[in-house]
């Protein structure tokens, strides 16, 4: 958990200390502190992957990574080829047109509706019409391509994958990982993909690998995924073979050989301990290497990117968009748990329906992500996005009483990035931003391992959530004070400068209420700064403002409008 | 020099946090400090508790006169609606003073705003542009005006002197970037967990 110092810059030193690091890393941890062994539930794993059939619907949200908001590049009644981008990295699924850019539910904890493209799609009988090629193939991959193809992320958070990959290119990326962890339990998604794509995951890695300029390839697997592990080993093994018939200077799955060209393939297993997935662990587990919270790991030499990313990497080489990802369907009131391929834009009910769920209760809760990690949704109208790795049906909520913290540290002893969440607690109901700070909330995974382990049943994640958006609202509101007293300042000192005779002195003014002091404080401003003014706005009495004669009727124009406005406004209000 | 402002500054800040039954004595402190060459830190210490909106609403021109007239005595700390009761609370902390409410007079508190000049109806009137106290309009007679909006603190004080009423304020955050996590429901009485059959757990014995 130590803090290790930034990578140093200079390259020999660089590369002995990291040596040594590594040494000792291997040597003593790479192991997490805390982490919770949950119990192995990977639904759907026992049959196929079911392909959703494309639905007449889709809803695709114009929403970025973190809630941004993207402009659409599309208008309505326009129609659309298979991938053709509707706005910046969201492809289109399929060939339609589009009926309405208006707001709708998506998957988003805040329960609200956002601006979505809507795509009335070209329904064919084939299913699988969504993983045809749009573009044609590469022969090595380029940033070009993947912003073409959409390729996002395709882990929990949805990092837009080009953007990852353009910060590789700006730091020195010796190392790919591919994080094939899925370490929470319920969702499957990753490790169906893994058993029947093993071959596409390894050579999207190499591409990935090859195009960030890495040097060699980390493949993470918990051990207890077994046919997904021994998947992953025939294709290491297979690529490696590929690569020594055609090169005679090559690795030996340890370590770099050589040549620029030659990437090293390792499979690493982690114990299957629940939340090793999380990027920043992940890192320290494969690599030994900490990368620090609120800091990116190709600063560190490091692209992490998940296994469906990888598998869809290598499909955008050989030109196809990525227009579809593996969800896992699953929950206590699911009856056919499956992992399913499903479009993105398909909307959570025609998953449900496609996958024989049959009729859901009336008190039936869905969910979107895992159990841990994942919220509620409100509607079944919710489309799938790249973010979306499972849907369940669950029982409603069952309460439990939280008692006061009985200060066990249990909370401490699981949480995975060694923080004390009894302690940041305390902090977060008193409000104490800097003890927050101190205490290592940026660290915050959100794993939920706290939850889960306290006795008292304290919903420490959803506080430290909240706290999390408090505290970097705080920092907003810092910020943008500082902007406008910086701001106020400068104006002052611009009014008090040469051939201005307004005082700085702060001479109170009359306090009444505060249109009247907002209006006095006008008529000083405006008596200083516009000379002579022909019109002073004075209560309800308008007269026409200063201008040409060019602009006199519409002046007139705009008055009477604002005149009706306002008998309009008072006429709402009741007030005279 | 700066090290003993940022030490003086500290000790202040030290002293309000222990809070309670030293309020007496922080107020005296606080108190000795103004009287000296301490008035201008403790100016500054409050004016940086203050939104900076600039508004006007405590009926001194701006936050760095109305943060003078708390230390000099001339003003209550309840007289900035845009800071609310946060506001309130943080300088009640300094200053050693009782938390009271806003002082409703003065306005009501409001979420983050910024003014939005509607386009179509603006005369080019320019009465605007002198009110804004942080130069935040830009235009010039004639000629539409328009808003800077990430430099708008949303203080209103552009809304009275404009002759069409063209200028509107709306909420600050809107999208769903801005959003964050509610609070918990109520953290001391109930709790609904996320799962409905907790997994098994093994405790790491390390």
């Amino acid at each position: 958990m130590n803090a290790h110092t930034p990578q140093e810059r200079r390259p020999g030193l660089a590369a002995l200390v990291t040596a040594i690091r590594r040494v000792r890393m291997r040597a003593t941890v790479p192991r997490l502190h805390g982490g919770l062994a949950l119990a192995r539930d990977k639904p759907g794993l026992d049959r196929p992957i079911v392909d959703v059939p494309l639905p007449r619907t889709l809803v695709l949200p114009l929403v970025g990574y973190r809630g941004r908001a993207l402009a659409p590049q599309v208008a309505v009644g326009q129609r659309v080829a298979r991938g053709e981008s509707l706005a910046a990295g969201l492809p289109a699924s399929a060939a339609g047109t589009v009926v309405a850019i208006e707001p709708r539910p998506i998957a988003h904890p805040a329960g609200r509706d956002a601006p979505c493209i809507v795509l009335a799609s070209d329904v064919t009988a084939d299913p699988t019409d969504t993983l045809r090629p749009t573009l044609p193939a590469l022969d090595a991959l380029t940033l070009g391509r993947l912003v073409a193809c959409g390729v996002g992320g395709l882990g929990g958070a949805g990092f837009p994958t080009p953007d990852k990959l353009t910060d590789a290119a700006e730091g020195a990326v010796h190392t790919l990982v591919v994080n094939g962890a899925e370490c929470e339990p319920g969702i499957a998604c990753d490790e169906a993909l893994m058993a029947v794509a093993a071959d596409d995951i390894v050579a999207g890695a190499l591409a990935l690998a090859r195009l960030a300029g890495a040097r060699r390839c980390l493949f993470v697997v918990e051990s207890d995924k077994r046919e997904a592990r021994a998947a992953l080993r025939a294709a290491i093994d297979a690529a490696l073979d590929t690569a020594s018939d055609t090169g005679p200077d090559l690795p030996d799955g340890r370590s770099g050989s050589g040549t620029s060209d030659a990437i090293a393939l390792r499979l690493i297993d982690v114990a299957p301990l629940y939340p090793s997935g999380a990027e920043r662990l992940l890192l320290r587990l494969a690599t030994g290497i900490d990368v620090p919270a609120g800091e990116r790991p190709t600063r560190h030499g490091l692209l992490c990117v998940n296994v469906a990313t990888a598998r869809a990497a290598h499909r955008a080489r050989l030109g196809e968009p990525s227009l579809t990802r593996i969800v896992t369907i699953a929950g206590s009131r699911v009856t056919n748990p499956c992992n399913a391929r499903v479009a993105f834009g398909t909307p959570l009910a025609d998953v449900l329906d496609a996958t024989g769920q049959g009729a859901r209760d009336p008190d039936t809760r869905r969910r979107v992500g895992g159990p841990l990690s994942g919220h509620d949704v409100a509607s079944e109208c919710v489309p799938v996005t790249a973010t979306v790795n499972r849907i369940a049906l669950e029982r409603p909520h069952r309460s439990r009483v939280a008692v006061p913290c009985i200060r066990c540290a249990a909370c401490s002893d699981v949480c995975p990035v060694g923080l004390l969440p009894q302690e940041l607690l305390r902090h977060a109901h008193a409000g104490d931003g800097a003890a927050l700070d101190r205490g290592g909330l940026d660290a915050c995974l959100e794993c939920g391992c706290c939850d889960i382990v306290c006795p008292s049943s304290i919903e420490l994640t959803a506080s430290f959530r909240h706290a999390r958006g408090e505290r970097s609202d705080a920092r907003l509101r810092e910020r943008e004070a500082t902007r406008a007293e910086a701001l106020h300042r400068r104006r002052e000192a611009r009014l008090a400068g040469p051939g201005d005779t307004r005082s700085l002195s702060p001479a109170p003014l009359p306090a009444t209420d505060s249109t009247s002091v907002a209006a006095s404080a006008i008529a000083t401003a405006v008596t200083t700064r516009v000379p002579a003014p022909d019109a002073r706005h004075d209560g309800g009495t308008d007269t026409a403002p200063p201008g040409a004669d060019r602009g006199a009727e519409a002046a007139a124009a705009a008055l009477a409008r604002a005149r009706r406005r306002r008998r309009r406004k008072s006429g709402e209000t009741g007030a005279p | 020099m700066t090290a003993l402002a940022f030490l003086a500054l500290g000790i202040v800040v030290a002293i309000a946090a222990l809070g309670g039954a030293l309020l007496a004595r922080l107020d005296r402190a606080a108190n000795a400090i103004a009287a000296g060459d301490g008035r201008e830190r403790v100016v500054r210490a409050v004016d940086a508790l203050l939104p900076q909106t600039q508004c006007a609403q405590c009926g001194h021109p701006g936050c760095r006169p109305y943060a003078e007239a708390i230390v000099d005595g001339a003003a209550g700390i309840d007289r900035c609606p845009p800071g609310g009761t946060r506001t309130v609370q943080a300088l009640a902390t300094l200053l050693g003073r009782d938390i009271v409410p806003i002082d409703a007079s003065r306005g009501e508190t409001k979420d983050p705003q910024v003014a939005r000049i509607e386009e179509a109806d603006c005369i080019g009137c320019a009465l605007c542009l002198p009110a804004c106290p942080v130069d935040a309009i830009v235009g010039a007679r004639q000629l539409m005006h328009t808003v800077i909006r990430a430099d708008c603190t949303g203080c209103e004080l552009c809304i009275a002197p404009c002759p069409v009423d063209c200028i509107v304020l709306e909420p600050r955050a809107t999208g769903l970037a801005d959003w964050h996590w509610p609070a918990p429901s109520s953290t001391a009485t109930t709790k609904t967990i996320a799962f409905a059959a907790p997994p098994a757990i093994e405790r790491e014995t390390s």
